[in-house]
């Protein structure tokens, strides 16, 4: 016999930072709706742009350096 | 007394003054281990002695708006030293800050002639007789690991038997150059004392502490000078006593984050299970980085190392040539290593890769492997390459394989990296004596010009640093290489003739002229594979543009200033510092993800879409598409609209948002993206 799935009861979502007052006012589907409307996907996340005229290495990707037995 | 100074990472940086700060930033950010090893031995022995930390002097006193010193970092370097007076000074040496040691080590002599003068470390343990032979200053090198030698080189200073008793140095006796017998290596690391990281003020400040584990590597790669100065005596620290010692520097200095320092950490993978599991009974939660040999580890080890903590890293790759695997001794199955890569991505742990061009051997076909190798890593963020031209260390089977037949060329490696321009006193030396600075002379190559390679060293460095996804996306077009021959006749037909080196690459100028490259020579053709170059390139140019006209911040946690008073209507909503928005004609997330997955982009949608693009606390760069509600809504949010004007505007922000009730929503989507770090507020203008 297949598990009975769960219901989950909608409750008012979590304020974050407007504590008082973001959610109120919406109903749960509406919070929903609009939170799927804002959601922001993350494209790619680069280990970073060094400033301008900084040798990429091996300073700045030092990993290796500074071991007792590393001679670079 | 004894003072143990640092071999010097950083060198005299002269004209590019961000570069030189940064360098130095980011060294002296690195607290030396070998010589707070020794001190912590010299402290349990009761041997007086001091720290004098180069990398750090130079970051404090030359860099920066308090320094500039006169004269420049040599002259400063000696007074200091000068000014220690101590009986002994024991320099720790690398091959790259080589000379400028030998350099301070004379000047020391000068001014102290009774001081007694000690090197060890890598590069003076492999040429310890030239070294002694070239440099009467020079008293003695302590050969390899210096723990249990240096205190007993110093309790025989005062001997009569002397020198000659004590294992593992090379020292003068009656006029000439004698070697004592090599000292066994220490069997048992966990008898070491934790090195006096209390010498080294800021530890506290730092990302993560390095802390030995272990020493040796078990492998005899021919370019690598790691077995030779550990004896490929593979050691490890038993997690008893690693565990003890990270419990104790949280403890100290508050860090949970440790890069865990072994050449070769998993070479024993029943010891890293046996490590991995004691981590997760510990009772504590580690963040820890490690290197690692692709072959040593596989999809079920890493999988128990993250889960124990391990969040990055280091892969000695070598070559992307599985021909070149073989030729240097290396052996790494190149499918199974990226298959290791992209799995410890899976784990979240972030992956630097090393690769070396310049081998002797090497041919164009070798070349175009390792460059494979990279570029095909680069569609993962998670991985950071690193590309390196060889430079032959001392002591190593490279360097003892073409000892004689090295070449000056005036080429150097990265790996001999000395700053923009080389001292002339430090060239001086090392044309003087090949044999005791061969890192900075070339290996023959064959098949291969240095010249050639050095460039496209620069260039594959450079570009991926600064233009990662453009370099993919050319890559993926037309072949790097073939990018970079078209982009050397470009900018020799648009361009006046310029020193194509480092400094250049590292400069904007790069950065513009490429760009110009690409939109001049790629964006004419009717391919569709070029969507993703024209749609990579036209984000960078953009970026580039925003950059130039904004002081650039990094994206930083909302504080609580910036959490709008709760029920005040009148706040003012604006984009968070340091995120910068972009207007782009195409899907940017389909193209990358098609990048990523090396899929056709025919059927990425041609719709406009603004990217935000900021930088995390943490240095890394976040690109993030926004949906069209949330770039409307930013839009919005001009640093002059209050929340009560932004909600009357709310329902003509798209179709259907008149259902919602506009103050609510409004507020709503403010937290969503006040959330996402994209909006902060600021109080309106009374």
């Amino acid at each position: 016999m297949a598990a009975k799935k769960k219901t989950k009861e909608k409750t008012p979502k979590k304020t974050r930072f407007l504590v008082d007052l973001a959610g109120e006012g919406l109903k749960p589907e509406e919070q929903d709706a609009l939170q799927k409307a804002l959601k922001t996907a993350v494209v790619t996340t680069l280990p970073g742009r060094p400033e301008e005229q900084v040798c990429v290495q091996p300073i700045v990707n030092n990993t290796t350096e500074h071991h007792p037995s590393s001679n670079k | 007394m004894v003072c143990l100074v640092s071999a010097p990472t950083v060198t005299e940086f002269e004209g590019t003054v961000t570069s030189r700060d940064q360098a130095a930033r980011l060294n002296a950010d690195y607290p030396p281990l070998g010589i707070l090893s020794l001190a912590a031995v010299l402290e349990e022995k009761g041997i007086a002695h001091q720290l004098f930390d180069l990398n750090r002097l130079f970051c404090e006193r030359v860099c920066g708006e308090s320094g500039r010193c006169e004269g420049g970092f040599f002259p400063l370097a000696v007074r200091e030293l000068l000014s220690r007076r101590a009986d002994v000074y024991g320099f720790g040496t690398i091959s790259s800050s080589y000379p400028l040691t030998v350099r301070l080590a004379r000047e020391v002599r000068r001014a102290h002639p009774h001081a007694v003068i000690v090197f060890g470390g890598p590069q003076a343990s492999a040429v310890d007789v030239e070294t002694l032979e070239a440099f009467p200053f020079v008293d003695a090198v302590v050969r390899g690991e210096a723990e249990e030698i240096l205190p007993e080189l110093l309790a025989a200073l005062g001997r009569a038997d002397g020198l000659a008793a004590v294992a593992g140095i090379t020292f003068r006796r009656n006029g000439s150059v004698a070697r004592t017998p090599d000292a066994p290596v220490l069997p048992d690391l966990d008898r070491l004392p934790t090195p006096a990281y209390h010498l080294w003020p800021g530890l506290e400040k730092r990302w993560a502490v390095p802390l030995e584990v272990g020493r040796g590597c078990p492998f005899a790669c021919t370019f690598c000078s790691t077995s030779q100065f550990f004896r490929r005596h593979f050691r490890l620290k038993t997690p008893a006593r690693v565990i003890e010692q990270m419990k104790a520097l949280r403890q100290a200095y508050g860090t949970a984050r440790f890069h865990l320092v072994h050449d070769t950490f998993t070479a024993v993978r029943a010891r890293v299970v046996e490590f991995c599991q004691a981590l997760l009974k510990c009772g504590c939660e580690f963040d820890w980085t490690c290197s690692a040999r692709p072959d040593c580890v596989d999809a079920e080890l890493l999988a128990l190392m993250a889960k124990a903590g391990c969040s990055g890293f280091f892969f000695g790759v070598e070559t992307g040539s599985a021909r070149m695997q073989r030729v240097i001794g290396k052996g790494l199955d190149l499918d199974h290593a990226s298959a290791v890569i992209r799995c410890a991505g899976r784990h979240g742990m972030r992956a630097t890769i090393s690769l070396i061009t310049g081998f002797p051997d090497e041919t164009p076909d070798d070349l175009r492997g390792t460059v494979g190798f990279i570029l095909d890593s680069l569609r993962f963020d998670h991985v950071e390459p690193q590309f390196h031209l060889l430079a032959p260390l001392a002591g190593t089977a490279l360097d003892q394989g073409f000892r004689g037949r090295l070449k000056w060329d005036g080429i150097f490696s990265d790996m001999a990296f000395q700053g923009w321009h080389q001292d002339p006193a430090d060239r001086a030396l090392i044309l003087e004596h090949p044999e005791i600075f061969p890192n900075f002379y070339a290996v023959p190559t064959a098949h291969l010009d240095r010249s050639y390679l050095v460039e496209l060293r620069d260039f594959i460095m450079y570009g991926m640093a600064r233009l990662r996804w453009l370099v993919v996306a050319l890559d993926r077009h037309s072949g790097i290489l073939a990018v970079f021959d078209r982009w050397r006749a470009w900018r020799t037909g648009h361009r006046p003739p310029v020193r194509v080196d480092g400094e250049y690459h590292a400069s904007d100028t790069f950065r513009s002229d490429f760009l110009e490259f690409v939109a001049s020579e790629y964006l004419a053709e009717d391919d569709v594979e070029l969507l993703a170059v024209a749609t990579v390139l036209e984000y960078e140019t953009q970026l580039r543009r925003l950059q130039r006209g904004t002081a650039l911040a990094s994206a930083c946690p909302p504080t609580p200033e910036d959490r709008s008073p709760a029920a005040d209507l009148d706040a003012v909503p604006r984009v968070a510092p340091g995120v910068l928005l972009l207007h782009l004609s195409v899907d940017f997330e389909r193209v990358i993800d098609c990048l990523r997955r090396n899929r056709s982009l025919r059927n990425v949608p041609r719709h406009s879409v603004v990217v935000a693009d900021r930088q995390l606390p943490d240095g890394r760069v976040e690109v993030l598409q926004l949906s069209p509600l949330s770039a409307a809504f930013i839009e919005l949010c001009n640093g002059v609209r209050t929340i009560r004007d932004i909600a009357t505007l709310f329902p003509g922000l798209g179709e259907g948002l008149d259902r919602f009730p506009p103050e609510p929503a409004c507020r709503f989507a403010l937290d969503e993206l006040v959330h996402q770090g994209m909006l902060v507020f600021s109080r309106a203008a009374a």
